[in-house]
């Protein structure tokens, strides 16, 4: 039986893996949903196209990170033909490693006096 | 709606592209992308107009181009088990193919007495060659999965350095010394990368027959690669000519007159050795490199303070 890997090991994660996975944090979702969220997330910074989601969706699928979801979260409004997708356990587990990864950078980045409040803010477009 | 047939139109472009990617990739997610792609277009052009639409396409044809080549490096890297029986079963078939229209259509080597001994048994080491390889590759095989794949991939990259080989050998005049150093140093690389299988094998089995095993299936990837190589290479592209042949020791010692004949039947020969001896060495290689996953390894100083 395969082990499950530690989610250490999985880090660090690409952009499109880790913003992905912080559509999926709150709610399943289909592709363009995940599309439209990573757009909104990242204020447009990052714009994933079709090919760059799918092989993401792909490579997380097949490491356990997602998986597929039976149910339609409203099957009378939505077209049936999308494939919903969540968050695993494991998904859940790597992503909170990632983003304390990417939290301990940012306060080693505050230490080193190369960010301040402001600059975050902008940085986030929030100015 | 606005804008509808422009958008009809990047659908059915994007539709086409989308035949630019792997089978097995397209036919899971193709629908899907095709569905993300003509909702987007359909927003952008309700909110954006032309210019948002435009501007949607330029980052999709970028992500089409290197998503396409991304995809179709991944789906090379995870080939399945059948894939590699038919890739390695069309290597035989071609041998095969190449060998019999060579003495079909120049036969002097089936009229010199013994001559057709060197095709039969070429043709059934390259049979046996084919039952092992659907014997290794069926489901349930006997070096699993991971183990089948990464020796098919090793015996590809030995192929790549026998092949080299050979048509430096054929078409590139080094002289001595180098003739001798070129064949020692593809010798060497390619027993190493064998060995590499091996070792790969034992580790992941924890034992070393897998790894003996291994080392065995990757050298039979390379000949059964190699061998079609050099039957084009010597049968039809660069076959040596007769002035060359008689100067051959090999030819003055073994009494034929035919010099046709005896290209052919050395081609065979040199077949039929590579044939039966790479899985030997292979499996000996594989064998030694499986050994040296057994060795202890002496503990790291700072694994003990890490550990504390």
């Amino acid at each position: 039986m395969a082990k499950t890997p530690a989610p250490r090991d999985l880090l660090p994660l690409t952009p499109p893996v880790f913003h992905v996975l912080l559509a999926l944090a709150d709610e399943e979702r289909h592709g363009y949903g995940i599309m439209l969220d990573v757009a909104r997330q990242t204020n447009d910074v990052l714009q994933l196209g079709p090919g760059t989601l799918y092989g993401c969706l792909k490579r997380m699928l097949a490491a356990g990170l997602v998986a597929e979801s039976d149910e339609r979260p409203d099957p009378a409004l939505d077209d049936e033909r999308r494939r919903y997708y969540r968050m695993t356990a494991l998904g859940h587990r790597v992503v909170r490693a990632e983003a304390q990864r990417l939290a301990n950078a940012v306060t080693a980045a505050k230490a080193k006096r190369l960010l301040s409040p402001r600059k975050i803010r902008n940085a986030a477009g929030m100015a | 709606m606005q804008h509808s047939a422009l958008v009809r139109w990047l659908c059915r472009i994007y539709g086409g592209l989308l035949y630019t990617y792997p089978r097995e990739f397209r036919l899971r997610y193709g629908a899907e992308m095709k569905q993300i792609f003509r909702d987007r277009c359909r927003s952008l052009a309700e909110t954006q107009g032309p210019r948002g639409l435009l501007r949607f396409c330029a980052l999709t044809g970028a992500d089409w181009l290197t998503t396409t080549i991304r995809e179709g490096v991944d789906s090379m890297r995870v080939a399945n088990p059948s894939t590699v029986r038919f890739a390695l079963l069309a290597g035989i078939t071609l041998s095969l193919a190449l060998m019999s229209i060579k003495i079909f259509f120049d036969r002097p080597l089936l009229a010199i007495p013994g001559g057709s001994a060197y095709i039969l048994e070429t043709t059934a080491v390259l049979l046996l060659y084919g039952v092992c390889i659907v014997w290794a590759t069926r489901s349930g095989g006997p070096l699993g999965r991971n183990v089948l794949l990464s020796g098919t991939t090793l015996g590809l990259v030995a192929a790549v350095v026998e092949i080299a080989h050979l048509a430096a050998e054929d078409f590139v005049q080094f002289g001595p010394p180098w003739d001798a150093i070129t064949a020692l140093t593809s010798m060497f690389v390619t027993f190493l990368i064998w060995g590499v299988a091996g070792y790969r094998g034992a580790r992941r089995a924890g034992a070393i027959a897998p790894g003996v095993l291994a080392g065995c299936w990757s050298a039979i990837v390379t000949t059964a690669i190699l061998v079609p190589f050099g039957f084009a290479l010597e049968f039809y592209w660069a076959m040596p000519k007769p002035e060359y042949v008689v100067t051959w020791g090999e030819f003055q010692r073994s009494g034929w007159t035919d010099v046709h004949a005896f290209t052919i039947a050395n081609t065979l020969e040199s077949a039929l050795e590579h044939m039966v001896e790479s899985p030997i060495i292979g499996a000996i290689f594989g064998g030694i490199a499986g050994a040296l996953t057994r060795i202890p390894r002496k503990p790291q100083p700072g694994a003990t303070i890490a550990q504390a």
